[in-house]
């Protein structure tokens, strides 16, 4: 008999079935009757940040884009490409590379449970050869490439580094032109029997699925070599203490008018679940507040011409590492960054406004319902928090319990002084002085 | 009409479409005003549905429109514009949760007065929208369009569009354009708001978990159209005769080529090789097994990024990819050698049946998200064709490959364009 945990979530009307197998892999299932599509992940904790690690007494430094360059050659079968199986059944497939993970999956409308095998087949097996490494390298380069063409990515990277230096997190998951060059056989293998373990590893999958079946499926699909992987990892943590690097970095690109990404640091040192969610709830909280489009700051800026149509807001945080992003199009955006900087002092040394905390709370709360009719969406959410330590619907339950005073006392310790920086790409024609 | 949705003629030219499904934690409300495509009414639609956001009689500053809506438990309001063919739509749209999983009972009530109050209510002073929120949405306008060359491979697709429509009211972006942007003002912009309500077709969609089919009645007095008439929009020129191929090449400071190539297919959306087409478009581009992908990025390691896409209004197929500067003629020959194999009837069976059950997984999937539902049976409604789901997905089922062969037997290269790196205008025609 197994033992599946039944997690209900009651106010949201949703529930989550667990099992973990024997060897420690962990199988995540939502079943939603009604829905047509259905969505398989298979990820493993390991992603752009994970470069140097310590597995069976040996210490690892490897190239940057190397989790990015193995996601791609995964999906490199014997019995041909994965994409072709996948297709035959009418499914989609595909893959991506985070700072801290990668994910593999599909999605379907019809023989769901051919196409988990596939994924679950394929995922437990790397098979590369010198020539099919050197070719990713010209496809990858072009999808280095393609970034170098995007604005917003680049204005993106550079706050990163301007933010940190030694954590790998300001580095392009992809790597570089330059360090993919040194990426080869050995080195992806090492990577892969490390990193692709049961215990490393989730399963999460959604829709008009049967969890007894799919349960039995995977685990009819686990390889022996598989379970056999069972390295003990140590991630050598390259934190970033300083915290800045540099303030400020201006570049020039041919686009028609200024793009700004303002980043403050606001590392996570809690690694409780229930500290985690709370400070993220705080950040949703406050940055909703003070810069949310029912705030005076946006409305102010916004018809003073100093933030356009796409100004936007992030909290993203993760090992070592964590931050706000501010930003989009302005026209004068050394000075709205001075402005926001003072803005920020000036709210947080201020009481809370208990309305506009209700009027948030409410906000969120209606924000996740929207958000839970994609189940794309809850898939994508529930494996990145899973692979952050955190539980997806725990949010949730933290956020009900979230109160004013909890609110009120942590806005009274937050302070930016410092932690902030700026990175700004302007027209070519503009003069930029460095 | 379809399945599940029920249709009420609220006037000859409203019809509201309701769909009851538990399927959700929200409802969600459409409004489509449905105008023809023109230069002289794409900047003013635009800036309509911009304007409009911007404030209503009963709230006049954003700030507190935004309040209100973050009190109705974050009930997401959007106005934009949509181009399908040589139509113009501006849509008002909202999406709140339902009354079933928060505190709040009367969500649904509160939440079509906030949209009757944004399209009937306006904000205005006298006749005219209010001249400061008019100023900065048109230099918001003004900026979005010349940003247009920040995302290089939505700029290359435009200009492929551009270039190979010229003249036609389909090269017409739908965000407008900057010289009619600057003729406009708050009164001109009103009068024309004015003209928008009195003389489009209406199209009103509620999809939600309670029954809203009360509505039908009550909602001509929630929504307070005052409308007269419309003109029929005409269809789209989509036949074209045969050409040699246009070469357009721009430089710009860019690290990667963007290459758009542009077929004519004269397979109208009305003839019943429209869905081989279809079919042909997804061996070919459709995907990561497509011959595009398998053959110019797996074997040839020449792009990162390939696809190909039907223009559905105007029988157009594109072909898209990203990649080094002095391979493009090599790409654009090899694009050419797959299409032309495919006519020749290189692909097999399993080609086939892996395109027709990706496209009928699509087809499956609609009913999956509110918004996908409102956009495809819309565009169903533009297009005239009210055939089930089910039906559809039968005629795909019976595709065989002399009916893809017969869809692809006039598709021929009409446009090239390329992104390189730097400098001006080159025109090479040949």
């Amino acid at each position: 008999m197994k033992k599946i945990n039944k997690i209900d979530i009651p106010h949201l009307d949703e529930t989550v079935y667990r099992y973990t197998s024997k060897e420690g892999l962990k199988i995540h299932i939502m079943e939603k009757k009604g829905f047509s599509k259905k969505y398989a992940f298979f990820g493993t904790r390991y992603g752009s940040i994970d470069n140097s690690f310590m597995v069976d007494g040996q210490c690892h430094e490897m190239p940057h884009g190397i989790a990015h360059f193995l996601e791609h050659k995964v999906f490199e079968e014997e019995k041909g490409d994965v994409f072709e199986i996948f297709s035959g059944t009418g499914a989609r497939s595909n893959a991506y590379t985070s700072h801290d993970s990668t994910n593999y999956l599909f999605s379907c409308t019809d023989r769901f449970y051919e196409n988990l095998e596939t994924l679950i087949g394929f995922v437990q097996t790397l098979n590369i050869d010198k020539d099919s490494v050197e070719k990713e390298k010209g496809i990858i380069k072009q999808e280095i490439m393609m970034y170098e063409d995007n604005p917003e990515w680049q204005a993106y990277i550079n706050i990163l580094k301007l933010m940190y230096s030694n954590h790998p997190v300001h580095i392009d998951i992809a790597g570089t032109v330059e360090s993919i060059k040194e990426i080869d056989k050995e080195k992806l293998a090492t990577c892969y029997r490390t990193f692709y373990s049961p215990k490393n590893m989730v399963v999460f999958l959604i829709g008009d699925i049967d969890r007894f079946k799919a349960i039995d499926v995977i685990e009819k699909t686990i390889t022996e070599d598989f379970k056999k992987r069972n390295s003990r990892i140590e991630r050598i943590v390259h934190e970033d203490l300083e915290p800045i690097v540099k303030e400020i970095n201006k570049e020039s690109f041919s686009i028609a008018s200024p793009i700004f990404y303002m980043g403050i640091k606001c590392h996570q040192n809690s690694e409780i679940e229930s500290d985690v969610l709370k400070k993220e709830i705080f950040v949703d909280i406050f940055l909703n507040s003070m810069l949310g489009k029912g705030s005076n700051l946006y409305n102010d800026l916004y018809e003073k011409g100093m933030i356009g149509k796409n100004f936007g807001y992030d909290y993203n945080y993760g090992p070592a590492y964590g931050h706000i992003i501010i930003g989009g199009e302005s026209e004068k955006p050394e000075e709205t960054y001075k402005l926001l900087k003072n803005a920020f002092v000036e709210f947080l040394a201020k009481n809370p406004e208990k309305e506009d905390f209700d009027r948030i709370k409410k906000k969120l709360k209606g924000e996740s319902l929207i958000y839970l009719n994609s189940l794309e969406y809850i898939a994508n959410a529930y494996v990145s928090a899973y692979h952050k330590g955190i539980d997806f619907f725990n949010y949730f339950k933290e956020l009900e319990k979230f109160d004013y005073e909890t609110y009120a006392s942590m806005q009274k310790n937050y302070r930016i002084e410092g932690k902030t920086a700026l990175s700004v790409v302007y027209p070519n024609d503009r003069e930029v002085s460095l | 009409m379809f399945k599940g949705i029920e249709v009420h003629e609220l006037s000859p030219n409203i019809n509201l479409y309701t769909l009851k499904t538990k399927q959700f934690k929200t409802d969600s409300v459409g409004i489509f005003f449905e105008r023809r495509l023109s230069n002289e009414e794409a900047s003013k639609n635009a800036m309509l549905a911009a304007v409009m956001k911007r404030g209503t009689q009963k709230f006049p500053m954003s700030r507190d429109l935004y309040r209100e809506l973050d009190n109705l438990y974050g009930a997401v309001y959007s106005s934009n514009i949509s181009k399908y063919g040589e139509r113009q739509i501006i849509k008002f749209q909202m999406q709140f949760p339902d009354s079933n999983y928060i505190e709040d009972k009367c969500i649904f009530e509160k939440s079509i007065g906030i949209l009757n109050e944004i399209v009937n209510h306006p904000f205005k002073n006298g006749d005219s929208f209010s001249e400061d929120y008019f100023e900065q949405e048109k230099k918001n306008q003004i900026l979005k369009l010349e940003n247009r060359i920040n995302n290089k491979m939505a700029y290359a697709f435009d200009r492929c569009i551009e270039e190979m429509y010229k003249g036609e009211p389909f090269s017409v972006n739908e965000d407008g354009d900057i010289r009619c942007l600057e003729d406009l003002d708050g009164k001109t912009l009103y009068d024309h708001y004015k003209n928008v309500l009195a003389t489009s077709k209406i199209d009103i969609f509620i999809i939600s978990r309670n029954d809203r089919n009360h509505y039908a009645g009550e909602i001509l007095e929630s929504f307070e159209f005052k409308n007269k008439k419309s003109k029929p929009i005409p269809r789209e020129k989509h036949i074209y005769p045969l050409a040699s191929p246009t070469f357009i090449t721009e430089k710009m400071d860019v690290y990667q080529g963007k290459l758009v190539m542009g077929f004519r297919t004269n397979i109208p959306y009305e003839n019943p090789l429209y869905r081989p087409l279809l079919v042909f478009n997804e061996i070919l581009g459709g995907g990561t097994y497509s011959k595009l992908f398998q053959n110019i990025r797996e074997r040839e390691s020449l792009c990162y990024s390939i696809f190909s896409t039907v223009e559905k209004f105007k029988s157009a197929l594109f072909v898209a990819s990203g990649i080094d500067f002095d391979k493009k003629d090599k790409v654009v020959d090899l694009v050419q050698e797959e299409v032309g194999k495919m006519k020749q009837g290189f692909f097999d069976e399993e080609d086939l049946e892996n395109a027709k059950k990706s496209i009928i997984s699509s087809i499956n999937s609609i009913k999956d998200s509110p918004n996908k539902i409102m956009n495809y049976y819309y565009s169903r409604i533009l297009t005239n064709s009210y055939m089930e789901a089910e039906e559809i997905i039968k005629q795909f089922e019976s595709i065989d490959k002399e009916m893809v062969l017969k869809a692809a037997e006039g598709i021929f290269l009409d446009t090239v364009y390329f992104l390189d790196e730097k400098g001006g205008l080159i025109e090479e025609n040949q």
